[in-house]
């Protein structure tokens, strides 16, 4: 008797510890919960066994197992719908594999058809104008439209990079990742949310005003034309975005299905789609420049050097400046040279800030940026701490995402990229001209400009302006936040005179004769990427200079001089941003 | 002799006692109606699915007749099982529910499955009444046993020579208005085939020899035993059918060790069934692709692992009380009516709707088995065990294949599935365990 409680209480005991056991087990590690499981059923059919009255062999007692074995089956199937439909739901549910043969990502569906039949928020621009929306089609599912371009008339590509595409094979990029859950519905009204989901009814979005001004993001995109490069236009008052341009772009359309069509035509249409925009001759038009292009600033980032001597102005002497035209830094590395012979006959002989910076020269910046740096025992040095000022940052403190716009996915921008970079003097120097390892995204130029514009106030620039439920109640409403004083009022006052410079005599005057009666200051740079390739063109502007409400960044990839192709696209930019104020 | 008849008044009054006799099942009848119908009620609310007009007067004229009989068994008064019919019932009822459900998006591929299903239904509780209500002799059964024998074989071989092949396996017959698959019918006939050899043999089961020092059957035994054996991998090789193959030899083995109480028996069968299925393992790409796909459906998804994958998903996303009816996508997982039905409930009702489900198998067992425990004749006997684990092993086999509890064999899920022929003849087979539970037979007919 005491040798059957003691079998019954061992198995019993095992049979349960197997099966914890197995559950414990990772969800992927399937096999090993199934080995658990069977060795515990035997187990768990034996304590059954030495519970039940002793009987004699016969019918009786083998029905009683037979119906025991039944029954033990069934105990199994309900551990197994516990594993899977309770403890391992979620990791289950989520769980996505690849095709060892085609390399294909597959994920459980019902995430995507769910979405498919949400009736996804609109996205509107500064001024209400409809760009992104959606309509109901057969069986509950929606469309994703666009009234931009099929009303409005605009290029959809000019808006990719800011808009996104939405789809139910590779999902969802731009606004439409960043404010998926808003535009879901998910997020924002969450009575609205469960309600609909309690009784079935179609899921309605939330809709996104944008701080973008449509036809200026239109005009923009039309100025860049068949050149790849980015536009950026911010308000330096608030922060706005209000056009955001990456070319190449691609058309969402492309992309999105359209359910009252034919299955497999869509599919065979987005497929291909997607396989021509990733192809290596696109030009890669999923990539956001604005935000995620890596570029060298080239001589825009002089204003950033500027800045540092500006603010200290015993260390770095501004003033007292000349512009040689060669500066040997250090033994093995060429010396740094101007982009024109003998600047010094525009700069003058001494010069100073205001004139070195108008005329670009690289040897004043170096020398800035060599005393700046001193003997080289205070790290980060003063050129190392205006720049993280800026957030252009040191290559060990970036983050791997640039947190203080958060809209679309942005990059940190680094003032080089090995750590002990700028151990050395002349990558000091080549630093200090724009040069070097330093990597920026065109937002962040954007960012120094309207920082000038904005008094040294650093303001984080913001792309969606009010999120509103469908019945128009307002969820979310941004606020212009700070990010810091950069500088000084005083330090800000004197660069947009030195950017006034530019414009007015120095290179860059081509900007004034596109916006004129407005006075603007500017910044060109020709950022060299790799040797031997046509430079990258760059433009920094502010105006109207007295009380800016624009900044603008543009580059342009392979554009040759910053005060040619890049100059002249800024100055256009500006004139369509007055001509939106009319 | 006079025959003194009672007066009206006391027949009516006997009407009525005897009516309150059978109040349980009526009450459990009436109980799976209302689940079944607040079911239906959250169906039409979260998709604004309408039943067509002949379907949902096809499911009430059921639900009517269905009440109808259980009052007319209680008139009759043969006093037999009050359980079994509510529970097929309400899993034939949570089919049905599940096949209306699912028709919509199944149109394009299979047709109006839906109002085929209801006729279907109807077909099943009618011949369900007939085989209740018609006087016949149980012994019939083992009197034309070879008759059985003999019909069962004839089906086999139809099938493999006229049968058509769906899904790389030749099961159906086509009988012009519709497709019949004769390996149900067979298995009612392997059931009374079986009671009826085994109790013709029940004496011998002491005679038993040893060799090599092992316990061998008496020769009676052994000689089926091995013919079983033969039958079931000669039907996965020619019709390819694993599931049948699996049930069969599994009935076999449990009428066997009641009869015998050995199960060192049923212990050498099933390793000799292990080392076949091993043995065919290489050379049958279609074992390979269910044994793979159960061994690990997430390495090959688009392909061996599809269906089991899909089937997965499903699943969680049921959780505690699913998605609600209508409100999930069990579609996406092929063969959803079918095979794929005990997952599409997982999907919308939850782990609630399942482990249900899986109760009410488990009640069929318990029943069934208590009346073959109860029944005083061998042969009703070995038939209700028989025909017990015939319902309640093919539910465990489908529903472990569907959950990856083991490889998927492609056989219905008794009641639920969308399966004329199985819905037939398993509410036969309810049939023939209420008829053997009744103690208060009329003797001309008990027997």
């Amino acid at each position: 008797m005491s040798m059957q409680s003691t079998v019954r209480l061992l198995s019993g005991a095992s049979a349960i510890s197997l099966i914890i056991f197995g559950l414990s087990q990772p969800a992927e590690q399937e096999i090993s919960w199934l080995i658990c499981l069977w060795l515990a059923a035997p187990l768990i059919g034996l304590t059954a066994w030495f519970y039940q009255p002793r009987m004699p062999r016969g019918i009786q007692r083998s029905v009683y197992a037979l119906g025991l074995i039944i029954i033990v089956g069934f105990g199994l199937l309900s551990l197994q719908l516990l594993r899977q439909q309770l403890i391992y739901a979620d990791t289950i549910y989520n769980r996505v594999v690849q095709d060892p043969e085609s390399g294909q990502i597959i994920s459980n569906v019902r995430p995507v058809l769910a979405s498919q039949r949400v009736l996804r928020g609109d996205i509107l621009d500064r001024t209400g104008l409809l760009l992104v929306s959606s309509e109901q089609v057969a069986d509950g599912f929606a469309n994703r439209t666009y009234p931009l371009a099929t009303v409005s008339g605009y290029d959809p590509a000019a808006f990719s990079n800011i808009v996104g595409f939405f789809s139910p094979r590779y999902g969802q990029s731009g606004l439409e990742a960043t404010y998926s859950g808003y535009l879901s519905g998910e997020q924002g009204s969450p009575s609205d949310y469960l309600k609909h989901n309690l009784l079935g009814e179609t899921q309605v979005g939330n809709n996104l005003h944008l701080t973008l001004h449509a036809g200026l993001q239109a005009r923009a995109s039309a100025l860049l034309g068949a050149w790849s490069g980015s536009i950026v236009v911010l308000d330096p008052r608030s922060g706005a975005v209000l056009a955001m341009v990456s070319h190449p772009g691609f058309d969402p359309r492309g992309l999105s299905f359209n359910y009252a069509a034919d299955r497999e035509a869509e599919n065979t249409r987005i497929s291909q789609y997607w396989q021509s925009i990733n192809s290596d001759s696109s030009g890669q038009p999923l990539l956001n420049r604005a935000t995620q292009g890596q570029y060298p600033p080239g001589s825009t980032f002089k204003t950033v050097t500027a800045v540092a001597a500006l603010e200290h102005p015993d260390v770095a002497q501004p003033n007292t400046i000349r512009c040689y035209n060669e500066l040997p830094v250090e033994q093995g590395s060429p010396p740094v040279v101007n982009a024109v012979d003998n600047l010094a006959s525009l700069t003058g002989d001494p010069s100073d800030l205001e004139r070195v910076y108008a005329y670009s020269c690289n040897v004043a910046f170096a020398q800035y940026a060599l005393r700046l740096r001193g003997d080289g025992r205070q790290r980060p040095d003063l050129f190392e701490q205006q720049a993280t000022l800026f957030d252009i940052v040191r290559p060990q403190d970036a983050p791997p995402m640039y947190d203080r716009f958060t809209a679309l996915p942005t990059l940190p921008s680094r003032l080089y990229v090995q750590p002990d970079f700028l151990d050395r003097l002349a990558a000091v120097a080549d630093t200090g001209y724009g040069q070097g390892q330093i990597l920026v995204t065109p937002l962040q130029m954007a960012m120094v400009a309207a920082t000038i514009a904005n008094d040294g106030v650093m303001l984080q620039p913001y792309l969606v302006q009010q999120i509103r439920s469908p019945d128009n109640r307002v969820i979310f409403e941004e606020r212009t936040r700070t990010i810091r004083q950069v500088m000084s009022v005083e330090t800000a006052r004197e660069m947009r005179n030195h950017m006034a410079a530019v414009a007015e005599y120095g290179f860059g005057s081509q900007i004034s004769s596109f916006v004129p009666g407005v006075s603007v200051g500017g910044k060109s740079g020709t950022a060299e990427h790799v040797p031997g390739a046509t430079p990258h063109a760059w433009f920094i502007a502010i105006a109207p200079l007295d009380a800016p409400r624009y900044a603008v960044a543009v580059i342009v990839e392979g554009g040759g001089e910053g005060s040619g192709i890049a100059a002249q696209l800024a100055g256009q930019v500006l004139a369509a941003a007055f001509a939106t104020e009319s | 002799m006079k025959i003194a008849y009672p007066a009206p008044s006391l027949r009516l009054n006997r009407a009525f006692r005897r009516i309150a006799g059978r109040l349980i099942e009526f009450e459990l009848l009436v109980t799976a109606g209302l689940l079944l119908a607040s079911i239906i009620a959250a169906l039409v609310i979260a998709t604004g699915q309408t039943f067509p007009e002949s379907v949902v007067l096809i499911g009430l004229t059921q639900a009517f007749l269905l009440l109808c009989f259980s009052m007319v068994l209680g008139l009759r008064d043969w006093n037999e099982d009050q359980i079994l019919l509510p529970t097929a019932t309400l899993l034939a009822g949570i089919g049905l529910v599940m096949i209306w459900r699912l028709a919509p998006g199944l149109r394009d591929f299979y047709g109006d499955i839906a109002h085929r299903h209801a006729v279907w239904t109807f077909v099943a509780l009618t011949v369900l009444a007939l085989v209740t209500f018609l006087p016949w002799r149980m012994h019939w059964l083992k009197h034309y046993r070879y008759s059985w024998l003999l019909l069962g074989l004839l089906l086999v071989g139809a099938t493999m020579v006229f049968g058509i092949e769906q899904n790389g396996a030749r099961l159906w017959l086509n009988l012009g208005l519709m497709q019949f698959q004769p390996v149900e019918l067979l298995k009612i006939l392997l059931v009374v085939y079986l009671a009826t050899y085994l109790d013709d043999r029940r004496s011998l089961i002491n005679t038993s020899y040893y060799l090599w020092g092992l316990r061998l059957p008496p020769l009676p035994y052994l000689v089926p035993m091995a013919i079983m054996w033969g039958l079931t991998v000669g039907m996965i090789i020619i019709q390819k059918d694993l599931g049948a193959a699996l049930l069969f030899f599994s009935i076999f083995l449990a009428m066997l060790y009641v009869l015998t109480c050995q199960a060192w028996y049923v212990i050498a069968g099933l390793v000799a069934f292990v080392f076949g299925a091993a043995f065919l393992y290489p050379l049958f790409e279609y074992v390979q692709i269910r044994v793979d796909a159960w061994y690990d459906p997430w390495s090959d998804p688009l392909n061996r692992g599809y269906q089991m994958m899909e089937a997965l998903y499903a699943l969680a996303v049921g959780g505690y009380v699913g998605t609600g009816p209508g409100l999930g996508d069990p579609t996406t997982v092929p063969s959803s009516h079918t095979d794929f039905v005990f997952v599409a409930i997982g999907e919308e009702l939850g782990m609630i709707g399942t482990l249900g489900v899986l109760a009410c198998y488990m009640l069929i067992a318990v029943r069934g088995f208590q009346i073959a425990l109860r029944t005083r004749d061998g042969f009703q006997q070995l038939l209700a065990t028989g025909l017990t684990t015939a319902i309640t092993i093919q539910a465990l086999i489908i529903t472990a294949g569907t959950i990856n509890l083991i490889p998927l064999t492609g056989i219905t899920l008794p009641f639920v599935s969308y399966s004329g022929s199985s819905l037939v003849v398993h509410f036969v087979m309810i049939g023939l365990l209420m008829r053997i539970s009744a103690t208060n037979k009329d003797p001309r007919v008990g027997s």
